[in-house]
């Protein structure tokens, strides 16, 4: 590859400076700070040197069992909740695609949960789940005995992934329901005309029909919502702190153990393994 | 001509703006505190527009911080080189801020000398101080904790004062009926400062302790062992999960539990009704005074109480005439109707740590502590005796603050409570990670 020098090109440098200096002073200089704190033992106290340790905190890490629990339950999380929110969004999005009186109003309801402020939506689920005081214990427990005695559903750190896999689902469908809605939408419906002539079932109808013009999307909200909610922190952190993702796991090595430097090393994974994971997503199953 | 002379005359007003801006500039002093309570910020909101309307050279920013989140904010002002000039945190923070050399004593020293050193309790003074480097933060108010009960529950059943281990699980057996959502009592089994704090006293009381005399690490000794046994135990009669502070105060006022862990701020809530409350009907069982006792004094192998001094502290590394405002504004809020005024935030819940407002009519004048009458004196005496895990035999060890950021103690707890584990493989886990944390 040339470079160009003459005056169009010069021109034509100066007018993409803003970008490259806004694109590597946001992107590049955090990543690279990331990686070098990764290297280093940092000291708290900003007059006093940081040590360099090399990839002592890679190995530290990777040797960890706390680390490979939080990153099963980050697994655990992420594609329960990608699973959930797709699937409660495009069941929502079929089911409102039908004409019927006061639709409108509906689909504006149906995206309360996404528009919430967080931490109003957590207090809600709290009160709802509170061990004593709870609807979702009262109801469970004393109205129809399905379980033997109350449950601290947010605090427990047995049942407490369940209930912050449940709030994400609910807090984050109306996205996955409002992009699936809007494709469909842009269906034609001289194709289930043609189906319906051929005699296709409406089963059929959805799988050679809906599903593959909803493919681009699906896989768009997929790979949105995995990347998403691999670094979610605040929707779990703020309704349970007894649930150990990754991020909290990063947080509290940062925070509660002062180690900057094994916090930088695990972000530093948790990028390659994100962008692993997108390349081979990207190639494989979406075939761009 | 014309032209020029009001040119000139808009220069000059302009540079008279700049020049008396610059005379006038406020220093800016940067205030942080633990009250984030609503209405507690009012009161210090309006405690800092008295200050600068009498010190018109500062003006106080204040920030307010969650208990649990001090570490981190700390951590965060320290990476950023921006910490505030003056603190108001609890006695191991201000500890071990002072061992990492970011407070400065000096000053520490003459506001103290300046209040009088003889009128605050001893007992406050000594939390605050370590004897070979002086003092490192000004006493400024403190609680004491123990169990509340309701005596006319216990008098029902013919049970004893919650005072000893044996008498403590007696009760919360007795009382514990889970399906009608009745519990024995409630202790801290959460990963938060609640249940460091609760745990404590039973240790102590059992001559348990984190640190022996040398600064070693004694958390699986016999006695630890058997203080978490004993815990775990006790654990059985509390609410479903994990439990935590509001789940003592909400369910004790709701008459739900009959015996609850907490501090002196919990006056405030139980006196409430008596002082003419007109809240949600129900939610305060009727006459919760009366019926309520304290037990801050606990017993296995010896007494024990459990508390916090308060106070507040200068950071180093801030401009002199910064510290001139933050020493003002301490001694300012130390002082006389000012101190009362703070005070009464909490009445009976933040205790004075200087003799002569103790004893002042005015403090007393105040309906909460009126309503507690003499119990209230009995409780800020507890003030004096107060036990913890960082002080051992006159020594302090500032260490504890890595362990209790990284709340080691309910961790472990956590690991019999939710985990099943016993208390020895909780006990030696415990062991590793604070060793760890104090590496």
């Amino acid at each position: 590859m040339q470079i160009k020098t003459d005056r169009d090109a010069r021109l034509g440098y100066w007018l993409i400076l803003p970008t490259v200096i806004a694109v590597s002073g946001l992107i590049f200089y955090p990543i690279v700070y990331n990686l070098w704190l990764s290297l280093q033992e940092v000291n708290m106290n900003p007059v006093q040197p940081n040590t360099f340790v090399g990839l002592k905190h890679f190995t530290d890490v990777l040797t960890d069992s706390d680390f490979w629990r939080s990153f099963k339950t980050s697994l655990i999380f992420t594609s329960t909740t990608v699973v959930g929110t797709t699937l409660l969004g495009l069941g929502t999005a079929l089911l409102l695609n039908r004409d019927f009186p006061g639709r409108s109003v509906i689909r504006g309801v149906i995206l309360l949960p996404y528009v919430t402020p967080v931490i109003s939506a957590v207090f809600g689920w709290k009160y709802l789940f509170d061990p004593v005081f709870g609807m979702a214990n009262y109801f469970l427990v004393d109205i129809i005995h399905l379980l033997p005695q109350h449950i601290n559903w947010i605090e427990s750190p047995a049942y407490a992934i369940y209930a912050v896999i449940i709030f994400n689902v609910w807090k984050n469908f109306p996205f996955a329901f409002l992009m699936i809605l809007a494709e469909l939408q842009s269906i034609s419906a001289n194709l289930y005309e043609a189906a319906e002539v051929d005699g296709a079932s409406i089963w059929q109808q959805f799988r050679y029909i809906t599903l593959p013009e909803l493919k681009f999307v699906i896989g768009a909200l997929v790979i949105l919502r995995t990347i998403w909610n691999f670094y979610k922190f605040s929707e779990v952190y703020l309704l349970s702190s007894s649930v150990e993702v990754l991020p909290v796991y990063i947080y509290e090595k940062a925070f509660a153990s002062y180690d900057f430097g094994q916090a930088a090393a695990i972000s530093a994974i948790l990028f390659v393994f994100v962008l692993g994971f997108i390349m081979f997503y990207v190639r494989k199953v979406l075939e761009w | 001509m014309r032209k020029n002379r009001i040119l000139t005359l808009i220069l000059l007003t302009v540079l008279m703006l700049a020049l008396t801006t610059g005379v006038f500039a406020k220093t800016t002093v940067e205030y942080w505190t633990t009250q984030t309570e609503e209405n507690r910020v009012e009161v210090i909101n309006s405690l800092i527009k008295e200050f600068e309307a009498n010190h018109p050279a500062f003006e106080i920013e204040l920030v307010t911080v969650q208990e649990n989140d001090i570490p981190t904010k700390l951590v965060a002002g320290m990476a950023a080189g921006r910490l505030p000039e003056i603190v108001e945190m609890g006695s191991e923070v201000i500890m071990k801020m002072g061992a990492e050399g970011m407070v400065a004593s000096d000053e520490v020293s003459t506001v103290i000398n300046k209040i009088g050193k003889d009128d605050f309790f001893k007992g406050s003074l000594t939390m605050l101080s370590r004897p070979e480097e002086g003092y490192f933060g000004v006493p400024f108010h403190g609680w004491v904790q123990g169990i509340w009960y309701r005596q006319d529950l216990f008098e029902e059943k013919g049970l004893e004062p919650p005072t000893t281990w044996d008498n403590i699980i007696k009760a919360a057996e007795a009382f514990y009926k889970p399906d009608q959502q009745q519990y024995g009592i409630v202790i801290g089994t959460d990963k938060d400062a609640y249940a460091r704090q609760t745990f404590t006293q039973y240790a102590l009381s059992n001559n348990a302790r984190i640190f022996d005399e040398n600064g070693n690490i004694v958390f699986n000794s016999p006695e630890m062992v058997e203080t978490l046994d004993y815990y775990s135990r006790l654990a059985e009669f509390t609410p479903p999960g994990p439990d935590g502070w509001r789940d003592a105060r909400d369910l004790y006022l709701a008459g739900r539990v009959p015996m609850m862990m907490y501090s002196t701020y919990i006056m405030d809530d139980i006196g409430l009704e008596a002082t003419g409350y007109k809240g949600e009907k129900g939610s305060i069982i009727p006459n919760l005074v009366d019926k309520t006792a304290f037990a801050n004094k606990m017993h296995k192998t010896r007494d024990a109480v459990f508390g916090q001094i308060n106070g507040l502290t200068f950071i180093k590394g801030n401009e002199d005439t910064q510290m001139d405002g933050a020493k003002m504004f301490a001694e300012f809020l130390l002082t006389g109707d000012n101190y009362i005024k703070f005070l009464h935030m909490a009445p009976g819940g933040m205790n004075p740590v200087r003799a002569s407002i103790a004893s002042d009519p005015q403090y007393q004048n105040n309906k909460v502590l009126e309503v507690w009458g003499e119990k209230a004196g009995e409780i800020a005496a507890g003030l004096n005796s107060i036990g913890k895990f960082g002080y051992v035999g006159g020594k302090v060890f500032p260490k504890i603050g890595d362990i209790t950021s990284q709340f080691i103690v309910g961790q472990t707890i956590m690991k019999m409570t939710e985990s099943g584990w016993t208390a020895e493989e909780a006990a030696e886990w415990g062991q590793k990670e604070m060793e760890d944390a104090v590496e």
